[in-house]
């Protein structure tokens, strides 16, 4: 538990992941006034008209149709929790520090563990407070030019569930981020790998494979967040099949990384 | 007397592009329980190397290595627990304060931050406790770095050039911190290539070079090793007249710095001082030329068999 906590507070001294957070609040607060001053105004069935409108409160998440205002968020929580992994990971090897600690905790799987875990859950904590912080900020628009009329208690659930499944996700890159620049002892590593594998390798297997798109980290991600088959691919898969394939694809990278942890040597400058 | 590390034809080579670079080679070595126990070399030597397998940093590719009598490969854990390292530079996060970077340590191991303060004292650093590392000096990282191995209150210190980037009277500090922790019933392994850091302050060394072990014992045996030179040291008032009266006596003298230095077994040391005094020159200082630890090691590491222990061995 010690070995947890401290790897947390070394992970939110971080200057990017705190620069990060500051950036996701302010553009919360960006999207509050906004959403407030395009709703000011109008009336409700105007609002109901323009698709999306967050200040009609069901469009917040529309269970239905697996869409809504949350969607916005998805993909840069991916983002931000991808580039926090790395560069959380990435530093401890530039800078030296995994020497020292593991001077005073020389169990690297242990280490290792702690690190991953506790990378999780805190973009997992993270990724949750800043969508709920997002759509606190929707709700001026709601009160004082909106509606709430339609919201019940399976909105609330529905909504719940896709908060927590986008942290899952956001933990889930964290944590693919973290085993890629330890496994290479680099953050910039971590980031042009994942770059040039989702934009360039993946791009070419959709347009030369077009079959084999459903194995493809792109589709099995977005199928999982918004939790739907996608019609845009050949051969859809479900999302609890996409789920399970990421969570495999995961799987193998993090023991990957961990091998390489607890095998290769600390040396100087790795 | 027990050995606090015990080491065991240790063999550490890397694969490289081309073949493979042999950094220590064949090494045994048992450094015993309290005292300062330096550990020599001229850069390159493997003695990072060693120190790394010696914490379980670096895999040994043959060779065994006992800790406290514990296996590395097995009970490293309880081991670590009774030492502080510093490994090269000490790292640590710069965008935290000292006080963040050592609390942060401290809590692996459940040290209450009282400690904490207690070692920044004991280093000097109290007062900058609360700046950014990446504010500090080569110096004062280096003195944070001898902070964050003595939090765990150890057994062990195995500190790597812990006087790198030291001024004189910072060397000065370290070397008597060191003496104190050592008369304190620590065993404290120190490498070095400073010998100055060294000499004055170690009952034990051992000098490595090109990857293999060249001498070791108590600095009087190393230095008895290398035998006393037939001359000895004379001062007197008028040097150049002290050395023309020995030169006129069939005497090879010459000055060396405000002395001189007659090639004479100390056993004739009295020809000497009866030909100076015969010349009116009273003689204030006689010694024997005996080597320092620097010449014994200047002289081991150079000719140290460079064909079968080469550091940078390529075998094909």
């Amino acid at each position: 538990m010690n070995l947890l906590t401290t790897e947390m507070r070394r992970a939110l001294h971080r200057r990017a992941v705190r620069v990060m957070i500051a950036i996701a609040l302010v553009g919360c607060g960006f999207a509050g006034i906004v959403a407030y001053l395009a709703s000011r105004g109008k009336t409700i069935a105007r609002l109901r008209l323009d698709e999306g409108n967050p200040a009609v409160m069901t469009n917040w998440w529309i269970a239905d149709d697996h869409v809504g205002v949350l969607s916005v968020g998805m993909f840069f929580l991916f983002l931000g929790g991808f580039f926090a992994g790395a560069t959380v990971a990435g530093a401890e090897w530039r800078a030296g520090t995994i020497t020292t600690v593991l001077t005073w905790e020389p169990r690297r799987l242990r280490l290792h563990s702690a690190r991953l875990t506790s990378g999780a859950v805190l973009a997992f904590v993270i990724s949750f407070g800043l969508q709920v912080i997002f759509l606190a900020s929707l709700v001026p628009a709601v009160v004082f030019n909106g509606t709430a009329e339609g919201v019940d208690g399976s909105f609330w659930l529905n909504l719940a569930v896709v908060v927590a499944r986008t942290s899952v996700i956001t933990a889930a890159a964290a944590i693919l981020a973290m085993s890629l620049a330890t496994a290479a002892r680099n953050t910039a590593f971590a980031v042009i790998a994942m770059f040039a594998w989702i934009v360039v390798i993946e791009g070419l297997i959709r347009t030369l494979k077009p079959s084999l798109s459903s194995w493809l980290w792109g589709e099995t991600v977005t199928t999982v967040m918004s939790w739907s088959r996608l019609d845009t691919v050949e051969i859809a898969r479900g999302p609890l099949m996409s789920a399970v394939t990421l969570a495999a694809y995961l799987a193998v990278i993090i023991g990957g990384a961990a091998i390489s942890f607890q095998r290769r040597d600390i040396a100087a400058g790795s | 007397m027990t050995n606090v590390i015990e080491i065991e034809g240790l063999r550490k080579s890397y694969r490289r592009r081309g073949g493979t670079t042999v950094a220590v080679d064949g090494l045994d070595l048992t450094v015993p329980e309290g005292g300062v126990f330096g550990f020599l070399g001229p850069n390159g030597s493997g003695k990072t190397t060693t120190i790394r397998c010696v914490l379980g940093l670096a895999l040994p590719t043959k060779g065994v290595i006992r800790l406290f009598g514990e296996s590395v490969a097995e009970g490293l854990r309880e081991a670590v627990q009774r030492t502080g390292a510093i490994v090269e530079t000490p790292a640590l996060f710069p965008t935290m304060t000292a006080r963040e970077n050592l609390r942060l340590l401290a809590a692996v191991d459940r040290i209450g931050p009282g400690r904490v303060d207690e070692v920044l004292a004991i280093v000097g650093l109290a007062d900058r406790a609360g700046d950014l590392v990446k504010h500090y000096s080569l110096g004062m990282k280096q003195r944070l770095g001898l902070a964050a191995a003595l939090l765990k209150d150890p057994d062990l210190l195995m500190l790597d050039e812990p006087a790198n980037g030291l001024d004189p009277a910072g060397m000065r500090e370290v070397r008597q911190l060191l003496r104190q922790l050592a008369d304190d019933g620590r065993t404290v392994f120190v490498s070095s290539h400073v010998l100055a850091e060294i000499e004055s302050t170690c009952d034990r060394v051992a000098i490595l070079a090109k990857g293999r072990l060249v001498t070791h014992g108590t600095v009087e045996e190393v230095i008895s090793t290398a035998g006393h030179r037939a001359s000895v040291l004379v001062k007197v008032d008028d040097l150049d007249l002290g050395m023309w009266a020995l030169r006129d006596a069939h005497f090879v003298a010459e000055r060396v710095n405000d002395e001189l230095r007659v090639d004479v077994a100390p056993e004739r040391a009295g020809d000497v001082t009866r030909v100076l005094a015969a010349a009116g020159q009273w003689v204030t200082e006689l010694r024997p030329d005996r080597f320092s630890l620097e010449d014994v090691f200047l002289e081991l590491t150079s000719t140290a068999d460079v064909s079968e222990a080469q550091l940078e061995q390529v075998v094909a």
